[in-house]
């Protein structure tokens, strides 16, 4: 029998699922942090994640970046879950109560905090992925599964919230 | 007043840090794998059935309530709202060509008149039957279950059994001892089943139909081929697997026929997967126009929309992926699909190393 080996499926070097989990796992829950607002959940994302990426770890190996599929996995499974959940709870998209801190660093963090907490996840997501991953727009509606202009769209409005309170956070100063 | 986008950076970063990056998570995730696996591992073990409807078949899962078939496999009664079969306690799908009916969950495989073999083989986890070894019951097809026609033996059958498509007339035969065969037929293909009980015939007589035959088609002229549905969200290689539908084909004087179909879960799928993934390649051109025989399609609905099959060609004997090429077949990338009955109607290859699947007959 004349057997060819294809070029594509020649062996390369991967790095192992621990490894790289040791080297990307850190960065994967502050990600998921910044998704769910909470560290249990966070954990729980990046488990879910990181078992289905486990799953097919010599495909998603050699992909270009691994991370990429391991983000949208968290991001899927954050809406996924949110979408349950809102059928018995809509939530109102606006920023609710900041809590009072004299401190300014301390007060801006907890307006983004509620702005994040009060957003729809997948708006949420696209301004993690924005302003935190320095993602753009195509590269954000790629991992959303979404238009480069709902992407945009999504951003847009969080920022519209966020200018709103932040004018009022001003009138209060 | 404050630039929002700033903000966001700034205190995003901030929000990040407070999160605790200790936790182990790998180690986390192969014990959730290894939970996960155990548990559809357990689901198929205990087999009874949920049957698909438009697409879609056996599939193994726990009910213990032992109740036969309702009459009338294709009444409305007997599906779920969304088209969807349901569970039936007990009881699993058989499918010959598109006709499907539903068995006890207990029984083994075997042959059916119309090829050598007519008895049990194979048990009803797929192991093939040791000497003196029986079973509750069996379903046959007219698929070769032995190289040379053992001499008839006469008598009375000492199990039940429903045939598929045998070589029967249709009609009642009384075989003495309270021991009936009826056989009925249904979209040109004839159900036989042999039972001394009245209501078990007449159960699962009634549960005979012809089915929808999803990704499996009934008949091909010529052997399948491997297609790879990508949506917009996925790749090669993000695929994940979500389940996995069976099909094989034996061939015929014009073509190859569908002889049988079953689901398998999404622990089965990835195995597969995986197991192609780490299988020698074959060559591209290694095996073209080798079989005239046995062929399998192997379809993997993605959890994404998307979907691929696997094409594997018992006689070369390899298994192609979307992309067209061919891998050699492996344990690996033979045993999470060659299980249950598919063991009695595709002989395997000698040249596959699977002890006890296929290889072997």
């Amino acid at each position: 029998m004349d057997v060819r080996v294809s070029d594509r499926l020649r062996p390369v070097a991967t790095p192992s699922f621990d490894d790289w989990v040791a080297v990307r796992g850190a960065s994967l829950l502050r990600f998921a942090y910044l998704l769910t607002g909470s560290q249990s959940e966070a954990e729980d994302a990046v488990q879910g994640a990181l078992e289905r990426a486990l799953a097919s770890w010599p495909r998603v190996s050699r992909t270009e970046d691994p991370e990429t599929y391991v983000r949208r996995m968290i991001v899927n499974q954050h809406i996924s879950l949110w979408r349950r959940w809102r059928r018995r709870v809509i939530p109102v998209v606006e920023v609710r109560g900041t809590t009072p801190d004299p401190a300014d660093e301390v007060a801006g963090r907890e307006v983004v905090r509620n702005l994040c907490a009060g957003l729809p996840p997948a708006q949420r997501a696209a301004v993690v992925l924005r302003f935190y991953q320095d993602m753009d727009y195509r590269e954000i509606a790629v991992l959303l599964g979404c238009a480069e202009s709902t992407a945009r769209s999504h951003v847009h409005r969080a920022l519209q919230v966020l200018r709103r309170e932040l004018a009022k956070k001003d009138r209060d100063d | 007043m404050t630039d929002p986008e700033q903000t966001l950076r700034e205190h995003l970063a901030r929000l990040a840090d407070e999160v605790a990056t200790g936790a182990p998570l790998a180690q986390r995730a192969r014990a959730g794998r290894r939970r996960r696996l155990r548990g559809r591992l357990g689901t198929a073990a205990v087999a009874v059935l949920v049957v698909a409807g438009a697409g879609a078949v056996t599939v193994p899962r726990p009910d213990g309530s032992g109740a036969p078939p309702s009459p009338g496999g294709a009444t409305p009664a007997a599906r779920a709202p969304d088209g969807a079969s349901e569970v039936r306690g007990g009881y699993r799908l058989e499918v010959w060509r598109d006709l499907g009916v539903y068995v006890p969950a207990t029984w083994g495989w075997g042959g059916a008149p119309g090829a050598c073999g007519v008895f049990p083989t194979r048990g009803a986890d797929g192991h093939r039957l040791g000497e003196g070894e029986t079973v509750p019951g069996y379903v046959g097809r007219p698929v070769a279950q032995v190289p040379r026609c053992p001499k008839p033996q006469g008598g009375r059958p000492t199990v039940p059994y429903v045939w598929l498509g045998g070589h029967v007339p249709v009609g009642t035969v009384d075989l003495g001892g309270g021991w009936v065969q009826q056989t009925r037929s249904i979209g040109g293909m004839t159900v036989t089943v042999g039972s001394p009980d009245a209501h078990l015939r007449r159960s699962i007589l009634t549960s005979a139909a012809v089915i929808p035959t999803g990704p499996c088609s009934t008949t091909l002229a010529s052997p399948p081929t491997a297609d790879e549905v990508s949506t917009g969200d996925s790749s090669a290689a993000t695929f994940v697997p979500d389940r996995m539908t069976v099909c094989a084909y034996r061939p015929t004087g014009s073509g190859y026929q569908l002889v049988y179909r079953q689901d398998l879960d999404a622990g089965a799928a990835e195995a597969l997967v995986a197991g192609v993934d780490a299988a020698p390649p074959a060559g591209e051109f290694s095996c073209v126009d080798a079989s005239g025989g046995e062929w399998a399609l192997l379809h993997l609905p993605g959890e994404d929309g998307g979907s691929r099959d696997y094409v594997v060609d018992l006689s070369c004997p390899s298994i192609t992926d979307g992309t067209g090429l061919q891998h050699l077949l492996t344990p690996e990338d033979v045993v999470p699909w060659a299980v249950d009955g598919l063991n009695a109607v595709l002989d395997g290859n000698p040249l596959i190393d699977v002890p006890g699947v296929l290889i072997g007959g």
